[in-house]
């Protein structure tokens, strides 16, 4: 299909490379004399690393504004506006700012990272605790449940699916995140470095770009079907589950 | 009589509408004895179902007052003296039919060996003891009732609240569970009050049959229905049976036609 379009539209190497010279950029020589598939399943480890920090930080935080505010209506309208704000923020106007605080080290892309993820958790867990039906919690009203009982046994569980979709969501998201808090100045390792460096040196060697790319996306999947797997384990309850 | 185990006086209930109110029901006085089985039918929207829920303290009457077992709904409520069914299963979806049936037992904290055991026996009393491990999705539509009954047996409580479990199955199943649940009424010895709007349900499985009329709900009669017992598939073609289906179609259609219902059938 690359190599079709590439045909048919008659596209220039420079504008989108050969997938030969795609492939073939992860085994030229880097300076250092490494390999390229080893240079970037490095950084590409690198930013793994922040993305599951990240995606760990976001998703237990999401959560648990999620329980918070699924409890009080007065705390959901106190601070979801603010929530929702957070996010209209972009990305690349809080990356350096927390870089600058946090340093240029893994946690700060970490952080960045969480800070994408636990929206989508935030806005589906609490839509899933709210979700369930009226004579589900009458049922649990006839047998005289407690808050706590309702809440562990059925709203917690009722929401799982919710908040599953969320985490693949969130799965890939956190992986932009640690990319784009690795963009600012000073960041020595991650795919982001290496998609800045790439950036730089398009027109000299754009399969390298092209390449960087590929990795980053793959890791995304890698995270998506990760989430999926975990689903699968523990929503075992259903037929089976739609794919995407 | 046998003493009454719920005693309703003077409910009437309203609800908020877009303009005013909405009267549910109007003027309820009903006593029922231990151990009856007391059907409740009218036309849809007579509020029969919003009865059944302020028996059972799900909601509050407006005016009026309920008690059960002498005692206020709410309390026995929290005793757990009502075990309820819907008409729709409300099964949990990530529970399998013996941990659904489980449910009752787990929130009052009872034993563990009575938490293992119980479900196996509620779930055989209802014909389902192969399927304790299957989850809703893999269970019929009567099968997924029958399972909402065993987890409503499941505390033993003294009264079973039923809103329509059956309505939304087929006339053959529902026929086939309705024999079945007055072989688990005789063994469990509760009081069921049972909302349909099905007749011939209403008279096969009663010991009496409320009527009520269209919005706002009141009682128009009250059927006893004196068919022997126990009852099973050749009750439904016994003479007094037909009888009884006619007097109460003639009190629900007597009073939509504002007629006494004696010159009705």
């Amino acid at each position: 299909m690359w190599e079709g379009g590439k045909a048919l539209f008659a596209i220039p190497a420079y504008q989108l490379p050969h997938v030969h010279e795609i492939l073939g950029d992860f085994l030229r020589e880097g300076a250092g004399g490494e390999r390229w598939a080893w240079i970037m399943a490095q950084n590409a480890a690198y930013t793994a690393l922040e993305s599951v920090v990240g995606f760990g930080l976001g998703g237990a935080a999401g959560l648990g504004l999620a329980v918070l505010f699924a409890h009080s209506r007065l705390l959901e309208r106190g601070f979801l506006p603010y929530v929702i704000a957070s996010q209209t923020v972009p990305i690349l106007a809080i990356a350096p700012m927390v870089v600058v605080w946090l340093g240029t080290g893994w946690l700060s892309k970490a952080v960045i990272a969480a800070y994408l993820t636990f929206f989508p958790v935030t806005i589906n867990m609490l839509r899933g605790l709210r979700a369930v039906e009226a004579d589900a919690l009458a049922l649990m009203r006839a047998l005289a449940a407690t808050r706590r009982q309702v809440f562990c046994r059925l709203r917690f569980p009722a929401a799982l699916p919710y908040l599953f979709t969320a985490l693949r969501v969130s799965a890939t998201v956190s992986v932009i995140g640690a990319i784009v808090g690795e963009l600012p100045v000073g960041s020595r390792y991650g795919m982001g470095v290496v998609i800045i460096n790439a950036a730089q040196y398009y027109n000299w060697r754009p399969a390298n770009l092209w390449a960087a790319i590929l990795v980053s996306a793959m890791l995304g999947i890698l995270f998506y079907a990760a989430v999926g797997i975990v689903e699968r384990l523990i929503i075992r309850w259903r037929p089976s589950m739609p794919a995407a | 009589m046998r003493p009454a185990i719920i005693d309703v006086r003077r409910v009437a209930k309203r609800f908020p509408a877009p303009a005013g109110e909405t009267e549910a029901l109007r003027d309820i006085s009903l006593t029922v004895a231990a151990g009856d089985f007391v059907s409740i039918i009218g036309p849809s929207g007579c509020g029969k179902s919003t009865l059944l829920r302020i028996i059972g303290d799900l909601i509050e009457p407006s005016t009026g007052e309920v008690r059960v077992n002498g005692k206020p709904p709410r309390q026995a409520r929290l005793d757990r003296d009502y075990g309820v069914v819907f008409q729709t299963p409300v099964l949990y979806d990530w529970r399998t039919a013996a941990e659904n049936v489980r449910l009752p037992l787990e929130l009052t904290g009872r034993p563990r060996a009575e938490r293992r055991a119980r479900p196996s026996a509620l779930l055989a009393l209802v014909g389902l003891e192969a399927f304790s491990d299957h989850y809703p999705w893999q269970l019929s539509g009567g099968m997924q009732q029958r399972v909402a009954i065993a987890r409503a047996l499941a505390l033993e409580p003294a009264i079973l609240l039923m809103d329509e479990p059956f309505g939304a199955l087929d006339e053959m199943t529902r026929d086939r569970l309705n024999t079945e649940l007055l072989h688990v009424w005789q063994q469990t010895a509760a009081t069921v009050l049972f909302v349909t709007h099905s007749i011939a349900e209403a008279v096969f499985l009663s010991t009496r049959v409320v009527v009520m009329t269209p919005r706002p709900g009141r009682i128009a009669r009250v059927v006893d229905i004196d068919l022997p017992r126990p009852r099973g598939e050749a009750t439904r073609t016994l003479p007094r049976f037909f009888e009884l289906v006619t007097t109460v179609r003639a009190s629900l259609r007597g009073d939509l036609a504002h007629r006494d219902d004696e010159d009705g059938g």
